[in-house]
């Protein structure tokens, strides 16, 4: 178990390595700086703004709603936050122009 | 005075007044199981990612090597492509959920293990929401990020990173995950506990998990129509409605967009095919005065959509022989597209001799349209439809 989990780990740090080298060497990128920009923004838009907002909405439904109703408007705004923002791309941008 | 406020930030170091979480879902066994089913979804699109990749970008020793058979199995795999990516927007959401509560650990860093340890799971959430993003944009066809960064190059190179980072987080986590999939006790008092928890919370971890399916079935189903054609009516928010398109085909790129105008597709147009022993050069007449051939075969977009559809043409091991190019010859393909990096593309014999495979003139029973390729386009088994070359002006064995 202990070799199996540190080859593992040696593993998936040689696969992280090459995926880096090859961002940082491919040709057609030419600013890798842009695309640490961009990662480095998606953790801050999930853990600063996407994750405190769903927080605030989890406190507040647990402050004002019954156990019973509660369960059901979890259910809801899971499936359908999941929904919206799987379609956001569609409801901003439009479905594909190109007929 | 100075004592109690050193004594103060000495209890404030630790332990600051950070947010804290109630809630029992942020245990390891909800980790566990969302996690479990994120990491099936982020698999398999790896995979059929590497697939696609493969196939547009083929590396010397695998070219010959690629099957031709089944004409589906690009549509299948860049299908499941997109398909996982979707259904793991969800599953990536509720696990971030559940480990939320650990941004907040404190102390910090506990050791250079420890450190280690927070810094691949940085990495791992940046790839994880950075794949699924551009991922799902680039469905749309939406490049928010404008000439920041090219799409197919940066999405391939962080999914390595992303694999990479998951892969260690596997590691480390293995005694947290296998005590996560045994099934918790339920020993009588505690199970009784749990009920009365659960009656006081309101959402229990089995609801938890089952709404995320939900939301994932409910994503899939919405957009999953774009590839599959029985489900088009219920998948309102698939990127690209394929219902619509000439001739019952979407376009992708038209004519206008690579600079094809109708001076370029006068009656002078000439198939010129080159390599072979009996050099060819046809105008569109001879070519349809031809032997025709026709086959059903999918136009499969690495967007992720794919539709069926008829074709009618020369088979293109025809047009060769006719031209003297010997059967183990690599063809290259030239467009009279201007701008493109698919302009000229090199198709490897066992796609130039499938016996499905056409240079086509006619799609679903109608001569092609502009936009669609006319005068004469190529349609193969089993490779990405930016490979499914248009506006053909020659073919060149390669020797």
């Amino acid at each position: 178990m202990r070799v199996l989990r540190f080859s593992a780990i040696a593993a998936g740090a040689a696969i992280l390595l090459y995926g880096a080298v090859g961002l940082l060497t491919e040709p057609q990128i030419q600013q890798p700086g842009n695309v640490a920009a961009w990662l480095a923004g998606g953790v801050l838009l999930h853990d600063a703004v996407l994750a405190p907002a769903v927080f605030a909405l989890c406190w507040l439904a647990a402050r004002h709603t019954a156990p019973r109703s509660r369960r059901i408007l979890a259910g809801v705004l899971l499936v359908a936050g999941a929904t919206l923002l799987v379609a956001a791309p569609i409801l901003l941008h439009g479905r594909v122009a190109i007929r | 005075m100075r004592k109690p406020i050193a004594k103060d930030l000495a209890s404030f170091l630790r332990q600051p007044p950070l947010p804290r979480f109630r809630s029992r879902l942020h245990d390891e066994r909800t980790a566990t199981l969302i996690g479990t089913a994120l990491g099936v979804a982020f698999a398999t699109a790896f995979l059929t990612g590497l697939i696609s990749h493969v196939l547009q970008h083929p590396p010397g020793w695998l070219a010959h090597r690629l099957p031709a058979r089944p004409s589906w199995g690009y549509r299948l795999t860049q299908g499941l492509h997109v398909s996982s990516g979707i259904i793991a927007i969800p599953l990536l959401l509720a696990k971030l959920w559940t480990v939320y509560p650990k941004l907040f650990a404190w102390p910090p860093l506990k050791s250079l293990a420890h450190a280690v340890e927070r810094l691949s799971i940085l990495v791992l959430v940046a790839g994880a929401v950075f794949e699924l993003a551009t991922g799902l944009l680039n469905s749309a066809q939406w490049y928010v990020w404008g000439g920041q960064f090219p799409f197919v190059p940066t999405h391939y190179w962080v999914a390595w990173i992303t694999v990479g980072a998951l892969i260690v987080h596997l590691g480390v986590k293995a005694p947290a995950i296998a005590r996560g999939l045994r099934s918790p006790k339920t020993e009588l008092p505690e199970a009784y506990q749990q009920i009365v928890e659960e009656q006081k919370q309101g959402v229990s971890r089995r609801a938890f998990v089952a709404t995320t399916a939900v939301a994932a079935g409910a994503v899939t189903v919405a957009t999953v129509g774009e590839s599959i054609d029985s489900l088009r009516p219920v998948s309102a928010l698939s990127p690209r409605d394929i219902g619509v398109g000439e001739l019952g085909v979407p376009i992708n790129r038209t004519a206008g967009q690579a600079g094809i105008t109708a001076d370029l597709v006068t009656s002078d147009w000439r198939l010129q095919v080159a390599g072979g022993t009996r050099p060819l050069s046809l105008s569109r007449d001879e070519l349809a005065a031809l032997s025709q051939s026709s086959a059903t075969l999918p136009i499969a977009c690495v967007e992720g959509w794919s539709v069926d559809a008829h074709w009618e043409g020369v088979r293109i091991s025809d047009l060769m022989d006719l031209a003297g190019i010997p059967h183990d010859a690599d063809v290259r393909v030239f467009s009279m597209e201007k701008n493109g990096a698919y302009a000229v593309t090199v198709m490897e014999r066992q796609y130039v001799r499938d016996r499905a495979a056409l240079l086509a003139l006619r799609l679903n029973g109608r001569t092609l349209t502009l936009d669609h390729g006319y005068p004469a386009r190529v349609i193969v088994p089993n490779r990405p439809g930016v490979l499914q070359t248009k506006w053909v002006r020659r073919m060149e064995a390669i020797v």
